[in-house]
C-alpha cells in the first residue's frame, strides 16, 4: 500500500490545499506517473500523479476538501490481480501488504462505477438529475446512467439515494463538518411526530419562546440554531438555502429526526422549502411565516444595518423596523439580542447575508420548490411587514392557505404568538 | 349548451359579434352569397346587408392592407383569408404596418382578425395544406390563436374580435366538421393567452394547437397502455404564450413533447422548446423532443401525406423516447 500525498509545487510554502478533482476512481488501475488527483493551492491547481503502479484503493480527501500539506490523500495498492494495463506493470516502489487490501474506506456503488471510455471526466446529466443531486450532496460521479443516451436522469439519482446507507450512518457526498455541531433543542413532549422550528436570519431558536408558551408542552418540538447563529458555528461553504438546509437534514437525521412539522420564519422559511426538497426530511405539514424565497424583494438596508449593528444605538432602529409595534422593542429586549450575538456571530451573519441576499436581493428562488412539496402549507404573514413584501405570499402553490395578520410586522410568531401557534396546530391537524 | 360543428361556432361567434358591435363587419373572398368555402360565413350577408358581409377579388395583400386601414379609421374588420398558404401575401401588412403603427403613431389601434386555415390530411396538395403558425407567431405585436374545439373556437373569436390588437385567428380544415357542445351565452369569452390542460398526467408533457392536439390525446390514450401518463396542454394561443401553464406542467412532469403541424427548421416547434429551456431548465429531466412536419412539401397522394404528418403513434414514439 503506498500512500498519494501533496508534494512538489506548491507544496512547499503552503499549509493546506483544497482537492479540486479526483481523475481515477476507487478500484481502476493507475499506473506510476499517471494523473490522479488534482488539488488547488493558493498559486494554482497542482496535478499529482500516482508514485507507484497498482489500483486505487480508497480516497480519503473528498473534493472540496481542504487538507492540511503531508495528509495521505489516498492510498494505491499492487494491482496485479486486477489485470493492470502492459504498460503498467512496473513493481509498486513500496512492499505489497501481507494480506489482501482491506475493503476501501468509502466502498464504491454495488455496480463497478463505469470507467469513461474517453477519459473525460464531465459527467452527462438532465438538469434536473444536476439540481437534486446537488441538493441532497450527492456526487454525481458515482452513479451510473440507466439511459440509452448514457445521461444520469432523476430515476438514477432517486435509486442511489434509496440504496446508499441510511443517512447518519455513512454520509455520502461531501459531508458537512458543521452539521454535527448544529445546536437542536428538544422542548415539550418526547413523543408525537415533532414540530421543527427554523428561525428568521440574525434570530436563534429562543426566538420561538413566545410562541411555544402558547403551543402548549404537549408537542414536541424541535428548535434548530441555522449555522452561524445561536450556539451553530458557522457553516463556511453555505452560500444557498439548498446548502443551509443539507447541514441542517444531516444534523436532523443524526439526531433520529426524519418525519416532522416544518415551521420556518423568514430565512427559515426558505430553509424549510429546502430541506423539504433534500428528500432526507420528511415534512408532513408545512407552515412558513412570512418566509424568504418566494421573490426577489427583500429590505437590503435592514439586512446590511442590522448585520453591522454593534452598539444598542445602532441595533435599536433596525430592530423597530420588525415590528409592527414599536413598544415591544424595548431597551431590555435590544440588549438582550446583542448580547446573544458574539462578534464571530455577527461576521458570520454578515458574510451569510451577503451571500443568500447579495445586494439586497434574494437571490434564492424557491417557489417551483414550494409548489412541489405536496403536504399541507400555510403561509402567515403581518400585513405590516416591512422586510420582506406580504405579496409574495402569492408566490405559494393553488393548494397553500395564507393568512395575513392585520397590524403585525415581520415578526408574526412574536407579535401574534396565539394565532400563530393555532395556525401550526390546525395545519398539523389538517396533515392527518 | 347546443351541439354544433366548429364552422358552426365560428358562425355564431361572427353573428353575436355583428348583433353587439355594429362597427364589426367582414370582407373575403367568396365569404357573402358563396357562405366562404367552408361555410363559416353562411347566412350572414343575408342578416347583415353586403356592406357588413363583403365578398371581394382575389387579392390577399390589398384586402390585408384594408384590414389595418379600416381598424385605424374606427372598425372592426374580420378578414377572411381562405387558405393559410397564401399568407405570405398577407405578411407585407402584419409586419410592415399592423405591428408597427402602434409603434410609430399616438393614438393608433387596429383592432382588426386575420381569419384563415391551414393544415394537411385532406388531400390538398403542397399549396394548400401547410401550416405556417410561425411566419405569424414570428412578429412582435400580432396575437396569434389556434383553437381545438367549438366552444373555445368560439369564445376565442369573439376575443379576437373584442381585442385592440390585431388577431391572426388560424382555423383547420379537418377540424371544421368537428361537433361539440358550445355554450349559447353571447357573453362567455375565452380569453386570448390562456392555456388548458385537457388531460392530466404525471410523467411527460405535450403541448399543442390546433389538430394535433386531438393527435396529442390519442398520444396519451396509446401512451397509457405502456403505463405512461402524459399530461396534454392544449395551448390555444401561439402569441401570447400562457408560460405559467407551460412551466408549471414541466415542473410536474420534468419531461417535455412540443408538436406543431409545421416545418421543423425554425418552426413553431422549435420556439416552444427553446422558451422551455430557458423558463424551465432545471426542471428538464430530458431534452425537449419535437414532434413536427418534416423540412418538406406536404405531398398530394394519401399515403405519402400520411406517411410526413406528425401523428398520435409518431407523438407517443417522441414521449417514450425522452422517458427512455
Amino acid at each position: 500500500m503506498t500512500d498519494i500525498t501533496v508534494v512538489g509545487a506548491g507544496g512547499e510554502y503552503m499549509e493546506s490545499v483544497v482537492v479540486v478533482a479526483w481523475h481515477k476512481k476507487p478500484g481502476e488501475n493507475v499506473a506510476a506517473g499517471e494523473l490522479v488527483v488534482t488539488v488547488e493551492t493558493a498559486k494554482a491547481a497542482t496535478e499529482i500523479e500516482a508514485p507507484v503502479s497498482g489500483v486505487l484503493a480508497d480516497i480519503r480527501a473528498q473534493i472540496g476538501e481542504e487538507v492540511a500539506i503531508g495528509t495521505v490523500l489516498g492510498t494505491i495498492r499492487d494491482g496485479a490481480t486486477q489485470g493492470a494495463p502492459a504498460t503498467a506493470v512496473a513493481p509498486p516502489a513500496a512492499p505489497a501488504p501481507a494480506t489482501p487490501a482491506a475493503p476501501a474506506a468509502r466502498t464504491p456503488p454495488a455496480v463497478a462505477p463505469p470507467v469513461a471510455a474517453n477519459g473525460s471526466v464531465r459527467v452527462t446529466a438532465s438538469p434536473l438529475a444536476r439540481r437534486i443531486a446537488a441538493s441532497r450532496g450527492i456526487d454525481l460521479n458515482e452513479i451510473i446512467p440507466s439511459s440509452p443516451s448514457g445521461r444520469i436522469k432523476l430515476r438514477d439519482v432517486d435509486a442511489f439515494t434509496e440504496a446508499r446507507p441510511a443517512a447518519g450512518n455513512a454520509p455520502i457526498g461531501v459531508p458537512s463538518p458543521a452539521a454535527s455541531a448544529i445546536s437542536l433543542a428538544r422542548r415539550g413532549s418526547a413523543t408525537g411526530t415533532p414540530f421543527v422550528f427554523l428561525h428568521g436570519f440574525g434570530a436563534d431558536g429562543f426566538s420561538w419562546q413566545p410562541l411555544l408558551a402558547t403551543l402548549g408542552a404537549d408537542h414536541a418540538a424541535v428548535l434548530v440554531d441555522l449555522p452561524g447563529h445561536g450556539r451553530s458555528p458557522a457553516d463556511a461553504g453555505a452560500r444557498s438555502f439548498e446548502d443551509l438546509a443539507s447541514t441542517i437534514a444531516q444534523a436532523l437525521n443524526e439526531a433520529g429526526i426524519e418525519e416532522c412539522h416544518l415551521v420556518g420564519h423568514s430565512l427559515g422559511g426558505g430553509v424549510a422549502i429546502a430541506l423539504a426538497e433534500t428528500g432526507r426530511v420528511v415534512p408532513r405539514s408545512l407552515t412558513l411565516i412570512a418566509p424568504a424565497g418566494l421573490g426577489p424583494e427583500i429590505d437590503g438596508d435592514f439586512l446590511d444595518g442590522f448585520s453591522r449593528a454593534t452598539r444598542v444605538e445602532s441595533l435599536r432602529p433596525w430592530m423597530l423596523r420588525l415590528f409592527a409595534d414599536p413598544s415591544i422593542v424595548s431597551p431590555g429586549y435590544v440588549q438582550a439580542a446583542l448580547k446573544a450575538r458574539t462578534e464571530e456571530l455577527r461576521q458570520a451573519q454578515a458574510v451569510l447575508a451577503d451571500r443568500l441576499f447579495p445586494d439586497g436581493t434574494q437571490a434564492g428562488e424557491m417557489r417551483a420548490a414550494l409548489r412541489r412539496i405536496a403536504v399541507p402549507q400555510r403561509i402567515i404573514w403581518g400585513e405590516c411587514d416591512r422586510i420582506i413584501p406580504m405579496r409574495h405570499a402569492l408566490g405559494a402553490g393553488p393548494e397553500a392557505a395564507i393568512h395575513l395578520l392585520p397590524n403585525v410586522g415581520h415578526m408574526p410568531h412574536v407579535e401574534a404568538p396565539s394565532t400563530v401557534a393555532r395556525l401550526i396546530l390546525q395545519n398539523a391537524r389538517s396533515a392527518g | 349548451m347546443a351541439m354544433m360543428r366548429y364552422a358552426e361556432a365560428l358562425n355564431q361567434a361572427l353573428r353575436e359579434e355583428m348583433q353587439r358591435d355594429p362597427s364589426v363587419f367582414l370582407f373575403g373572398e367568396d365569404i357573402g352569397r358563396y357562405g366562404g368555402v367552408f361555410k363559416v360565413t353562411k347566412g350572414l350577408m343575408d342578416e347583415f346587408g353586403e356592406s357588413r358581409v363583403r365578398d371581394t377579388p382575389i387579392s390577399e395583400q390589398a384586402l390585408a392592407a384594408m384590414a389595418v386601414t379600416a381598424s385605424m379609421t374606427g372598425t372592426r374588420p374580420v378578414l377572411e383569408i381562405m387558405y393559410a398558404d397564401f399568407m405570405p401575401l398577407v405578411l407585407d401588412a402584419l409586419i410592415n404596418q399592423a405591428s408597427i403603427y402602434e409603434y410609430l403613431w399616438q393614438n393608433v389601434t387596429m383592432p382588426f382578425v386575420l381569419r384563415t386555415q391551414g393544415g394537411g390530411g385532406a388531400g390538398a396538395g403542397a399549396q394548400h395544406s401547410k401550416s405556417l403558425d410561425s411566419l405569424v407567431a414570428h412578429i412582435p405585436g400580432i396575437k396569434v390563436v389556434a383553437p381545438v374545439t367549438p366552444a373555445d373556437a368560439k369564445g376565442l373569436l369573439k376575443s379576437a374580435i373584442r381585442d385592440s390588437q390585431p388577431v391572426v385567428f388560424l382555423e383547420h380544415k379537418l377540424l371544421y366538421n368537428l361537433r361539440d357542445e358550445v355554450s349559447d351565452d353571447p357573453d362567455l369569452l375565452v380569453p386570448i393567452g390562456k392555456a388548458k390542460t385537457v388531460r392530466v398526467g404525471a410523467d411527460v408533457s405535450i403541448f399543442a394547437t390546433s389538430r394535433m392536439v386531438l393527435e396529442s390525446q390519442k398520444a396519451a390514450e396509446l401512451l397509457a397502455q405502456d403505463g405512461i401518463s402524459a399530461e396534454v396542454i392544449d395551448l390555444r394561443t401561439l402569441r401570447p404564450l400562457d408560460l405559467d401553464a407551460i412551466i408549471g406542467s414541466i415542473t410536474k412532469t420534468h419531461h417535455a413533447v412540443v408538436v406543431n403541424e409545421g416545418w421543423r427548421f425554425c418552426g413553431y416547434a422549435a420556439e416552444l422548446s427553446a422558451t422551455i429551456m430557458d423558463f424551465a431548465f432545471d426542471a428538464l429531466d430530458a431534452p425537449v423532443a419535437r414532434v413536427t412536419l418534416p423540412d418538406m412539401p406536404v405531398p398530394y397522394a394519401e399515403p405519402l401525406e400520411l406517411a410526413v404528418l406528425p401523428n398520435a403513434a409518431r407523438i407517443a414514439d417522441a414521449a417514450r423516447a425522452t422517458l427512455k
